[in-house]
């Protein structure tokens, strides 16, 4: 989990804004917020097993 | 504004009526942690959103609940389609019956008409994007409920589609967040 | 299952990836690898739907297959169970 900490996403759009560093899990989580990890793009289904499962990200079929 | 797509987001075909389990995913259609619900709070939330990103999550997520209420519909429908009345009395779902003959209507289980009374629709979108992800988890539990009670795989298949979107929502309404959180943090607005 | 219904889940198919790749494009708006997995998918999406409109009638009604019949009307709609 270390590492994740560490990764960051681009939210920003390279095209029309300024991109916005969005680390998986806050470096300085506050008190009274509630936080869910960023999700990494990784490998997904084929569009005929996403229908199945419900989704295209293996990591969220839960 | 929309267009129509003629055809369902999952496919339904279901071939063996069971109106005691149609008056049960009824409350996926116009209950309160149905789809009609999902739709109207997040269509009306989008409005009052700050950042492009939280707009267009709103936005989308809006739109394919449109799409889950015409698949519990369709479910609904097809359960109760061409069953007759005597047979919906010994199933103790004639109170339904009289009411609205076997159409679908947006309700709970037990007969609560719809109300927009189940969804909130603030100007603070952190208070929204809380909301959000507290109803989407209510409706994930919801499926598993209806899942739980449900014996026919064309009934039970189409069910865990629709409580994986739940969970898919969850996360991005949890991203949506974590960018409000960020941009408000810098005082910073789109 | 028939030819039409076997093409029309394989259009829910791709429709769906799309969808599930839109979502997570509004969060992740420069993810290339999604970006370039959503273009594939689009292509697919586009070629099966002309496939299916020349042989089955209109998806959606801004599509217009003869000047002699309005087919948008035609059945089956999507709460239709055929089988029924």
């Amino acid at each position: 989990m270390d590492n994740l900490n560490i990764a960051t996403v681009y939210t920003g759009n390279n095209c029309t804004g300024e991109p916005i560093m969005i680390p998986v899990m806050p470096i300085r989580p506050e008190l009274a917020r509630a936080y869910v990890p960023y999700q990494l793009y990784n490998k997904i289904f084929s569009p005929q097993e996403s229908l199945k499962k419900g989704t295209v990200f293996p990591e969220l079929v839960k | 504004m929309w267009f129509y797509d003629k055809k369902t987001q999952y496919p339904i075909k279901i071939t063996k009526p069971d109106p005691r389990m149609a008056i049960a995913i009824l409350t996926q259609y116009g209950g309160p942690n149905g789809e009609l619900a999902a739709s109207l709070r997040y269509l009306s939330q989008r409005f009052s959103m700050p950042t492009k990103e939280a707009k267009a999550t709103l936005n989308d997520i809006g739109t394919e609940e449109l799409a889950h209420l015409e698949m519990i519909g369709t479910m609904v429908h097809q359960l109760m389609d061409k069953v007759p009345p005597k047979e919906l009395e010994k199933l103790h779902v004639d109170t339904n019956y009289v009411i609205h003959g076997r159409a679908v209507y947006p309700s709970d289980s037990n007969g609560v008409p719809f109300t927009a009374a189940y969804i909130e629709s603030m100007e603070d979108p952190i208070a929204n994007l809380n909301e959000d992800l507290a109803a989407e988890e209510k409706a994930r539990a919801t499926y598993d409920y209806l899942i739980n009670i449900a014996d026919d795989p064309d009934v039970i298949d189409p069910l865990r589609f629709l409580r994986e979107r739940e969970v898919v929502h969850y996360q991005r309404f949890g991203e949506t967040l974590r960018i409000v959180q960020e941009t408000m943090g810098r005082k910073k607005f789109y | 299952m028939d030819e039409q219904t076997t093409l029309l889940e394989q259009i829910m198919a791709y429709d769906f990836a799309l969808y599930d790749l839109q979502l997570f494009l509004n969060t992740h708006p420069s993810d290339t690898n999604a970006l370039r997995d959503y273009k594939m998918a689009l292509e697919q999406s586009e070629n099966l739907r002309r496939q299916y409109q020349s042989k089955y009638g209109p998806l959606t009604a801004r599509y217009l297959p003869n000047t002699t019949c309005w087919q948008w009307i035609n059945d089956p709609w999507p709460w239709n169970n055929k089988e029924v």
